[in-house]
């Protein structure tokens, strides 16, 4: 007898057409034990069954998962399959390619998954989890390499930069994922004082490269108002040395480039 | 019968704890309900948290994380 046969006689359910899929869910507000859906997934309210069904339950589980080999939180099998398409697509194969044996082994894990996320974010979809969890596993460094990869620099600027030069690459490298070099990614929390601080900063540790710009980057509509109006309202004295040029504005992402006169 | 997704929703995982034989420990961590000093481990080797369980694998019961970079590498081994 197969595991949803004995389901079926542990809900004392009649179900003719097979399902496609069983999710578990636990709502107290509720006194229905399961629903069928338009989609053919069996849904099981935990909560509603009686203490001898999930007893029941819990006897043919190891046989369940015998044959499905798994069982997923339903938010963990959306982005298991996500991973998967994205996976096949190949995208992003190139530049882990390309890095592979010129990073650490530990920022090519943090590359992969920040590909994915720029793949997430270019679909305009919610990537909040997806930095966190980078953040996470990889600390500040992982998050630093998700800001520059989704930004484009692994494959706009670090691919040429050690195709001409891998000595350079090998030195200014290490300064770009520290995030001493090279960009400002302005967050909401910023003030206009540290934003200041860190362009210095950065153009600081660039020019030892011969690097005579600094991007600043900014997304999220309050975080692009907060730079435009930093640009805008600069002091003369703070930025007598560049040429500040808008090379991306939309209602949701700026990036600014200054260049050093 | 074909392979069918079977999934649960985050309202249910302490109920679908209980159905593996499992519990949560005074720290969160999820341990065997017979032997709570044993703590149930990732496919990686690692605790995993009430909050981070996303899912078992089965072959020993291998729990799984629900977070980017270790269904990354899930998907690497291709289950």
């Amino acid at each position: 007898m197969t595991w949803f046969d004995k389901l079926k006689g542990i809900l004392n359910i009649d179900i003719k057409t097979p399902i496609l899929s069983l999710n578990f869910n636990s709502n107290n507000k509720v006194t229905n034990k399961y629903y069928v859906s338009l989609e053919r997934e069996l849904d099981i309210n935990l909560a509603a069954l009686s203490p001898k069904q999930k007893q029941d339950i819990k006897k043919i589980f190891p046989q369940i998962l015998a044959n499905e080999k798994t069982i997923f939180k339903k938010e963990t099998l959306d982005l298991f399959d996500s991973i998967n398409d994205y996976n096949k697509n190949k995208e992003g194969k190139q530049i882990l390619t390309f890095f592979e044996n010129k990073i650490p082994k530990y920022d090519l894990e943090a590359l992969n998954a920040s590909l994915y996320l720029r793949s997430v974010f270019r679909k305009r979809k919610d990537i909040k989890k997806l930095k966190q969890d980078i953040n996470t596993t990889f600390g500040t460094r992982g998050n630093n390499i998700s800001n520059l990869c989704t930004a484009g620099y692994f494959d706009n600027f670090l691919m040429e930069l050690y195709n001409s030069s891998p000595g350079t690459f090998n030195g200014l490298y290490e300064d770009i994922v520290s995030n001493k070099a090279l960009a400002v990614f302005v967050n909401e929390h910023m003030t206009k004082e540290k934003i200041t601080e860190d362009i210095k900063n950065k153009l600081d540790v660039s020019k030892k490269y011969g690097i005579k710009f600094v991007h600043i980057h900014g997304i999220g509509t309050s975080t692009v108002k907060k730079i435009n109006e930093y640009i805008e309202n600069k002091e003369k004295k703070d930025f007598d040395t560049f040429h500040p040029k808008k090379i991306l504005k939309e209602e949701n992402i700026i990036i600014v480039e200054l260049i050093l006169k | 019968m074909i392979n069918i997704n079977i999934t649960f929703e985050d309202s249910a995982k302490g109920e679908i704890l209980t159905l593996l034989d499992k519990k949560i420990n005074a720290d969160g961590l999820i341990v065997e309900r017979a032997n709570p000093n044993q703590k149930v481990l990732t496919f990686e080797g690692e605790e995993i948290s009430i909050n981070d369980f996303g899912g078992v694998k089965k072959g020993s019961e291998v729990f799984i994380k629900d977070n980017l970079i270790s269904l990354m590498k899930l998907s690497k081994e291709g289950i």
